[in-house]
This record gives structure tokens, C-alpha cells and sequence, in this order.
């Protein structure tokens, strides 16, 4: 590995391994670092290594990666699997770790394809042993071929929630409901936005088939489900909602959340780019063109890191953004930018065209965004709770930086990727105001934990 | 409360999880390997002494800090198992170690 | 209790500034009895007050300014006193304590470097006393069982009066306080002009304006631009600072340190730093690898500890690193206080100072303090 790239690519996902094909292609000196031990992302993880029972039932989207990856695998980039950023700055030094030690390099251009993270789903009794997120157990299954035993329960809402369900049954998982907090409200609201192509057609077929498999399990699904909550005193015991109507408790060992995914931009925060809220979707992005530029100088984002869009999209921007960065280098030209780009870009809009569609469907609950309950823990890490948070708002505070030095939510290692987005939508409901108005955590470095030790011998890239 | 879908086969290691020894596949992070092996908890928190478990599995939570070979709060969701190694449940903050 | 928007924007005295300064003024003159009106900014600020390690310090300071290092030590003599008076109106712990505190020095001639200062300030302190003393290594070991020094610490000097405190708990409180004693708390609202109107100042904000008849400005940076709207030159400018926290660590290390703390809740806080960086507050990484490389130096324990986060403030400083208190000659009634060590002097902010504001009591010795020391030209 080098010092210095002419592209250091963050995320080895998607949208990562596509832009280091095309970047290569053009001739540009690339790093790729990926967090993880195998390329593919989450959407792919470790499919390089996945036995053929396991894509078989995962299918084909999942087996897709293969091919994906080992393009990737064929390229002549630098790639470090391992590798966790923990700072990104303006200038384009990159500090990540890798084998325990703390290394800087630096790129002519940066591009950003971190992907996405869950959306935090602050129920009462979420922080209690045996909840967890639904793509925790998309991992488990993925990685390591284990899956939930005893009685499982799936809650939220999104493409995910579903999928997952299925796949946990295929694997021989004992799931008994599926309770569905997408508000009955954006069935109709979502109708204008359902695209005429043909693309979508080909998703509802799979959003069917899944319900099919689901449903055939035995399994109930719960619609329009409101007030969810785990109850429990050292684990969880029990999921209580109201849905269809009734209130019901039913006893579960495993409780699985998902209320959709948002752009993991801890980076793109930390360089302080300009971000936008995306209202439908209730999350932050940063504001990029269809290149994937910032408003930093030689800082792209590509894929999901830049707004949900899927893997399919992802892949695709990441090849735009890769051309973008080749010019901007002056490695091609313009016209040969425009000319490779062309088919790119007309797929890219082919795989975004059901999203506004989809945005729309799952659009979050607003209950399952600012929890009602004063009990409910809104920062794990510092188990600082909603009513905490509340109180501290009736003494005037009015921003999340001035509540996170009042009630140390957003002071922990995980600063702020589980409890940020909560915070400011809590801030805006109390003070009636649109998110946008309250603004985000600052987020300063590390992003990721780096000790004392490792930063003090760090040789600096000067 | 998980289970691994088949018997473990392929490559395995030992570790130590809370003193007991335990053989588990290689590839497995120590994560997988505390759920797969039915640990109630991993973690005291700090604050209140609560119990945890890992909840998002991919490095963004945080929740599954557990002390491995000695050094305490390490995210067990990213570290993979390794013969002889030796995990602990992180119990509230950590001391300094001379 | 919210913020109580006054229907009535007269008050007695207006503070600009909601940070350690103006709140700690603020608590302190609406405890008297007048109306009081505090005006602040919005979320997104710089905020000294946010940014700063929370040491309630006083020996080694106001070399050359005895007036300087005998404010100092009154204040840290009242810090107690005053943490126990805002626990009994708010009910807000502070988390003050007074272990006394270590200056380590790395080397023999750091050591003496120390010593000759602190000798200087002992004769600049006479006949009152000036206490510390200079502890030899293995003086210095012994009392930290928990952490050994590392190989280049030959001493350091102590003093019994230092201690620490939780400056997010303060200012909280200062602000629960004074909202307590009937002051009135806006925030979201940044002062941009101020005027002389009716025998009134007249503070515009793009909210609304207040008027009142006295005047505090403790707006940290902001201070210089509105001062010198009633006749005030303060010569402050600002000087980053940036600081490391770590992850949360079982208490062993009793006393705070010039550099180095562990606050109440573990976590260790590593300081620090000053740039002449202007309005910038990014991070620097060769500056907190600097400071992890000190605290290493100090305490080789430390290595193992994981960097939670970081984060950089702007100090207020001076052009003599000591306090500006100015009231103003043509404009009476009109004060500025530009100064860098908000949180040890908090104590006679919150009494001092508002005898001098209210009653017209100026402090004794307050001259030493006069922005005059920097022999400006007024060109009001």
C-alpha cells in the first residue's frame, strides 16, 4: 500500500467495488477500504464465501454480488479489507486503521460509498437482550448460517422487513408474526408515484411472492400497527401492539426492528458538507449532483450514503461517480465522460424510478420517530431517555448540540448513529418546527474508536 | 436465543468465553459465536449496569463491547475468533490496566 | 419552567452573553433583586463554554498582575461556597471537587522553569501568602498509586486550593438559577447593534429590541465589535483549543492536572493545545496527536485507552493573556468583561461583579483590569 492515490474509495459495497472497476479502467491509482473482511457490503456480505444452499435461498438479487465481487477481485486496485476510517479531512488525508495500527493517506479525490445504516427504532424496552435489528439477523444468517431459535417477531416497516421474514423462514426459523407499522395512510398516498415501468411491476412480484411465503408458514401478519413494545425485565419476554384493531401481547424470545435504512454519512457530516432533509423519507443526505459531488472540493459520495436508492442504483452511481473523478483529474476528457456515462446514467434512472414510489410507501410512522413514552431510551450508549430529553427542552434548550452537553445523549462510542436522528426529530416536535430548522450532531474525529497509543504513533502523511 | 442452522463443521478454534472453554467454527466473529453459544447478555452498561446483548451486528451500535484477551470494550461484532482466545462479558467501565 | 419570553423587553440590566461569564453575572445580579434580561445565540455557536476542561484553577496564573492572581485565588476560595449556593437554588450538583492540584513537569528544566514562576508570583503575592509546592518525583508517584508517571516526569508542583468541576453542570445551573431568582433567558437572539437612546441602551436583536439602563457584555469573541458601540476598545481575539476525551474508565486519578483529568464520569479529558487559528474549529490531527503523546508522556497508562471524542473551542484571550473588566467613561452604566478563564473566576462573577454593576462598587484594584493597560488610542 501507497500513501498517496490518485482515488481512495471508503466501502467496499456496491457502489465501492463498481467505482474501483471504472476507475481502474480509466487508469487512475486507487485504495479501497472496506470495514469489512470480504468485499460486498451489506447487500452482498460474503457471498464470495457463500455456499450454494445459502444463495439458492437468499436469491438471486444476493447471487448477483458474485459476479460483482469478482470483477472487483479482478481489478488492479489496492484493496484493505479491515480497514476502519477514522477520520476524513478537507484536505483529503484519510485516517483509518488497519492491523491495530493507525495509518494516514491521502487522494487527489475522495469518494464516499459508506452505504447505509438502520434507522434507530426507539420503542420501550428496545435496549432489553434479544432485540435486535433485522439486519442483524440478515448478518447472522448471511455470514455465519444462524438463525433465531425459539418464537421470533418481526416489527417496522420497509422492503427489508419483509424480505427478511422470508429468508428467516426459508432457514428453518420459527417466526410468528410479522407486525407491520406502515400506516395504512400511504398505501393510497404512494399511488400517484407508482412508476408505469415494467421494473416495477418485477418488484411487486417479489414483494408478493415473499408475503406468500410468509403467509403460508403460518405466520400472522399485523397491518397498520401502532404502539409496539418489548416487555421484558433482564431480556425480552413479550411484544405488546395494537394492530388490526386489538391490543395483544404475545410471548417471543427474539424481537427483530426495522423501520427502513438512512444514509450512513458520519463522513460526509464530519467534513461538514451540505446536507439536506429529505421529508419523505425522514433523514439526512448530503446535497450531490448525478456525479456524486459535494459541496466539498474532491469529495464524491456514491450509492446509498448519498440516499437510499438500493443496490442496483448504488452499483450504477458508483461507476458515474468513478468517470466524474477520472475528469476531474484529467485523465479523460469531457466528451469520453459524457459518452461512457451515457448508458449509466440511463440505467440509473431505470433503477430510481420506483423509489419515489417506494419512499413513499414506507414512509416512517411518525410514532415509532419521537417516542411518547418518557421511559423510552432514546441514547444507548449513555441510556439517556426521552423524557430526559424533554425535560431538559422545557428548560430552554433549543438545539441538539446544547442538549447533547445537557443530557449526554450523542456522548457515547457510537456517537450519535443510534440516537441523532431521534433527537432532532424529538427537538423538532416539541418546539413545532420542521427538522431541517433544529439541525443535526456535530460530528467531530474519531468517527471510529482509535486509542491514545495508536494516535500518539501515527506516523503523519505531512 | 439463536442456533447455527448445521453442525459445525470445517475449520474450528477454541476460545475461552467466561472461563468455559468451547469449540466454535473459524469464521464465526465473537459475536455470532457468544449468540450461537446462548449467552443471556454480553455487556453491563456503565451508566446503570443494564444488561445488552449486540443489536445491529455491522459496527454502528456499539452494544457489544466484551473484553477479549484482557482489553476491555472491544466491538465484538468486528473482531473474529481465534484459538485461545479469551472473551469476557465487559462488565460497566473498564479499568486501566498497568 | 421554560424560557419565559417577557412580554416586557425593559429590564434592569441587559447581559449579552448566555455563556460561563454572562450567566455566571447574570445568576449573581438577579439573586440582588433587579430585572435582569440575558440574550444568547442559537445552537450552532462558538461557546467557550461548551469547550473548555472544567478546572477551577489558580496557581501559576497572573504573572505580572498581582491584582490578577489575588482575584484568582478569591475566587477559588469562594468556589465551595458558591457550588454549595447553586446546589440549594437548583438542586444541581456542579460535581465540584477540591482535591488539590498537579502542574507535572517533564524534565529538570521544566522543573525549575516551574519553580522560578512560581517563586515570582510568591513574591508578587507577598505579604499575602501564595501556597504550593514543589513535589519531587517519587513525592508525585506516591500520591497516584494508580498511575505510573512516565520516565521524563521529574515532579511537579502542587497546590491544595485547585480543583475541578463539571462545566456543563455549571453553566446548566447558572442558567436554572437565574431563571429561578426571575431572570428572563433568550436565546436565539444575537445582538448586532447596540445603542444610547433616551438614557437607556437600546440591544437590537432581529427578533426584537430590549432596553435597560445597565449593560453587560460578556459575548465571549463577540465581545470586542459590541463594546466598542458604547465606547469600549476590548482587545480580545480568539485562541483554539483542542481537547481529546476517552472512553469512560473506573476513577485512578484523584487530582486534576494542568493537562490531564479524569471527570466524574470516567472519562479522561486531554488537553491541550492554542492555536491562533482565527474562527476555525476544526480538528488538527498533528494537534491531538501532539496532546496523546503528552498524556502518554505523563501517564504511559493512558495508551491503552480508547479516544471517544474530540473537540476545539475557542478561548477568549487577551493580548496579556489576563482578564479585561472595562466600564465604560462615555457611556456609564456600560460594561465588557473579555477573559479566558470563565469557569475558576465563576465564583466572583456571581458575587463581585454584580456589587460593581448594581451598587457601583468597583472592585478594589480593578484599574489593573482596565483595557487601558494596552495604552489604546480611544478614537471614540
Amino acid at each position: 500500500m501507497k500513501t498517496r492515490y490518485d482515488l481512495i474509495i471508503i466501502g467496499a459495497g456496491p457502489a465501492g467495488m463498481a467505482a474501483a472497476e471504472t476507475a481502474a479502467d480509466c487508469g487512475l491509482s486507487v485504495l479501497v477500504l472496506g470495514e469489512d473482511r470480504l468485499p460486498g457490503g451489506q447487500v452482498y456480505r460474503d457471498v464470495e464465501q457463500a455456499e450454494p444452499g445459502l444463495i439458492k435461498l437468499l436469491g438471486p438479487d444476493y447471487e448477483e454480488g458474485k459476479t460483482l465481487v469478482g470483477r472487483f477481485r479482478g481489478t488492479s486496485v489496492d484493496y484493505a479489507p479491515e480497514a476502519v476510517v477514522w477520520e476524513v479531512e478537507p484536505d483529503l488525508t484519510v485516517g483509518f486503521l488497519a492491523q491495530g495500527d493507525a495509518r494516514q493517506v491521502r487522494g487527489r479525490r475522495i469518494l464516499i460509498a459508506s452505504g447505509a445504516r438502520e434507522r434507530p427504532v426507539p420503542i420501550p424496552g428496545w435496549t432489553l437482550p434479544g432485540v435486535m435489528a433485522v439486519t442483524a439477523a440478515d448478518i447472522l444468517l448471511k455470514s455465519h448460517g444462524i438463525i433465531p431459535a425459539g418464537d421470533t417477531v418481526l416489527a417496522g416497516s420497509g422492503p427489508l422487513l419483509l424480505q427478511t421474514a422470508s429468508r428467516l423462514i426459508d432457514s428453518g426459523a420459527s417466526v410468528r408474526a410479522v407486525l407491520d407499522t406502515t400506516p395504512f395512510s400511504n398505501h393510497l398516498a404512494s399511488l400517484p408515484y407508482l412508476p408505469k415501468a415494467l421494473f416495477a411491476a418485477d418488484y411487486l412480484r417479489k414483494g408478493l411472492a415473499m408475503k406468500r411465503v410468509i403467509r403460508r408458514s403460518g405466520t400472522m401478519i399485523y397491518r397498520n400497527v401502532k404502539r409496539l413494545e418489548a416487555l421484558g425485565s433482564n431480556f425480552v419476554e413479550s411484544v405488546r401492539f395494537t394492530g388490526n384493531g386489538t391490543t395483544r401481547e404475545m410471548k417471543v424470545n427474539t424481537l427483530l426492528l426495522h423501520n427502513g435504512v438512512v444514509p450512513e454519512n458520519q463522513i460526509t457530516f464530519l467534513l461538514a458538507c451540505a446536507h439536506e432533509w429529505y421529508d419523505v423519507q425522514r433523514y439526512w443526505r448530503p446535497v450531490v449532483d448525478i456525479w456524486g459531488n459535494t459541496s466539498m472540493p474532491g469529495i464524491g459520495v456514491a450509492g446509498d450514503a448519498a440516499g437510499i436508492s438500493g443496490a442496483k442504483a448504488a452499483e450504477v452511481s458508483g461507476h458515474l461517480a468513478a468517470l466524474e473523478a477520472a475528469f476531474a483529474l484529467r485523465v479523460i476528457s469531457e466528451a469520453e465522460k459524457d459518452l461512457k456515462s451515457a448508458p449509466f446514467k440511463k440505467r440509473l434512472s431505470r433503477e430510481r424510478s420506483v423509489r419515489p414510489f417506494l419512499d413513499r410507501l414506507f414512509r416512517p410512522d411518525p410514532d415509532l420517530l419521537v417516542p411518547r413514552d418518557d421511559h423510552t431510551v432514546v441514547c444507548r450508549c449513555e441510556e439517556v431517555t426521552a423524557g430526559q430529553i424533554r425535560k431538559a427542552l422545557e428548560l430552554g434548550t433549543t438545539g441538539p448540540n446544547q442538549l447533547k452537553s445537557q443530557t449526554r445523549c450523542g456522548m457515547g462510542p457510537c456517537q450519535g448513529r443510534m440516537c441523532g436522528l431521534t433527537l432532532s426529530e424529538i427537538i423538532a416536535d416539541y418546539r413545532k418546527v420542521a427538522v431541517p430548522e433544529v439541525g443535526y450532531l456535530r460530528i467531530r474525529p474519531p468517527i471510529k474508536p482509535i486509542t491514545v497509543e495508536q494516535l500518539s504513533t501515527m506516523r503523519l502523511i505531512g | 436465543m439463536f442456533k447455527r442452522r448445521y453442525d459445525v463443521k470445517g475449520p474450528t478454534v477454541t476460545v475461552t468465553i467466561e472461563d468455559k472453554e468451547i469449540t466454535v467454527p473459524a469464521s464465526e466473529t465473537v459475536a455470532a459465536a457468544l449468540l450461537a453459544e446462548g449467552f443471556a447478555y454480553t455487556r453491563t452498561t456503565p451508566v446503570s449496569g443494564a444488561l445488552r446483548t449486540p443489536y445491529c451486528l455491522m459496527g454502528t451500535c456499539f452494544d457489544c463491547l466484551v473484553e477479549i484477551d484482557g482489553i476491555p470494550n472491544q466491538q465484538a461484532c468486528q473482531t473474529r475468533v481465534r484459538d485461545g482466545m479469551r472473551i469476557k462479558i465487559q462488565k460497566g467501565a473498564r479499568d486501566i490496566e498497568s | 419552567m421554560g424560557n419565559v419570553i417577557s412580554t416586557n423587553p425593559a429590564a434592569d440590566v441587559l447581559v449579552v452573553g448566555g455563556g460561563i461569564v454572562g450567566s455566571a453575572v447574570a445568576f449573581g445580579m438577579a439573586e440582588q433583586g433587579p430585572r435582569v434580561i440575558m440574550l444568547d445565540e442559537g445552537d450552532v455557536a462558538f461557546r467557550a463554554a461548551r469547550g473548555n476542561v472544567g478546572l477551577v484553577w489558580y496557581h501559576g496564573k497572573g504573572k505580572g498582575m498581582p491584582r490578577y492572581q489575588e482575584w484568582c485565588l478569591e475566587s477559588t476560595l469562594k468556589w465551595t461556597k458558591f457550588a454549595e449556593r447553586l446546589h440549594e437554588v437548583t438542586g444541581i450538583d456542579v460535581s465540584y471537587q477540591k482535591p488539590g492540584g498537579l502542574h507535572f513537569c517533564l524534565g529538570e528544566a521544566e522543573f525549575e522553569s516551574r519553580r522560578n514562576l512560581l517563586e515570582t508570583l510568591r513574591k508578587e503575592a507577598a505579604p499575602k501568602p501564595y501556597d504550593f509546592q514543589m513535589l519531587d518525583r517519587k513525592t508525585t508517584q506516591e500520591m497516584l498509586p494508580r498511575m505510573t508517571l512516565g520516565e521524563s516526569v521529574v515532579g511537579a508542583s502542587f497546590c491544595v486550593h485547585e480543583g475541578h468541576v463539571n462545566p456543563l453542570f455549571l453553566l446548566r445551573a447558572l442558567h436554572n438559577g437565574f431563571k429561578k431568582f426571575g431572570g428572563f433567558y433568550h436565546p436565539e437572539h444575537p445582538v448586532f447593534e447596540i445603542r444610547h437612546s433616551g438614557g437607556e441602551y437600546v440591544v437590537e436583536t432581529p427578533k426584537r429590541s430590549f432596553s435597560a439602563k445597565k449593560l453587560v457584555i460578556a459575548a465571549g469573541n463577540g465581545t470586542p465589535r459590541l463594546a466598542k458601540m458604547v465606547g469600549m476598545h476590548i482587545p480580545a481575539f480568539p485562541e483554539k483549543g483542542q481537547v481529546l476525551l476517552t472512553e469512560r474508565v473506573r476513577p485512578c486519578l484523584p487530582f486534576p492536572c494542568n493537562r490531564i483529568r479524569q471527570t466524574g464520569d470516567g472519562n479522561f479529558i486531554l488537553g491541550s493545545s492554542q492555536q491562533d487559528a482565527g474562527y476555525d474549529v476544526k480538528i488538527e490531527t498533528e494537534v491531538i496527536q501532539s496532546i496523546s503523546k503528552h498524556a502518554v508522556k505523563v501517564f504511559p497508562l493512558l495508551a491503552q485507552l480508547r479516544i471517544a471524542r474530540s473537540w476545539a473551542g475557542l478561548r477568549v484571550m487577551t493580548p496579556d493573556a489576563k482578564p479585561i473588566y472595562e466600564s465604560s467613561e462615555s457611556f456609564p452604566g456600560a460594561f465588557a468583561i473579555a477573559l479566558h478563564s470563565g469557569v475558576s473566576l465563576a465564583a466572583v462573577h456571581a458575587t463581585n461583579i454584580p456589587r460593581w454593576v448594581l451598587d457601583e462598587k468597583r472592585p478594589e484594584g480593578f484599574e489593573s483590569f482596565s483595557s487601558r493597560r494596552f495604552n489604546v488610542q480611544k478614537t471614540l
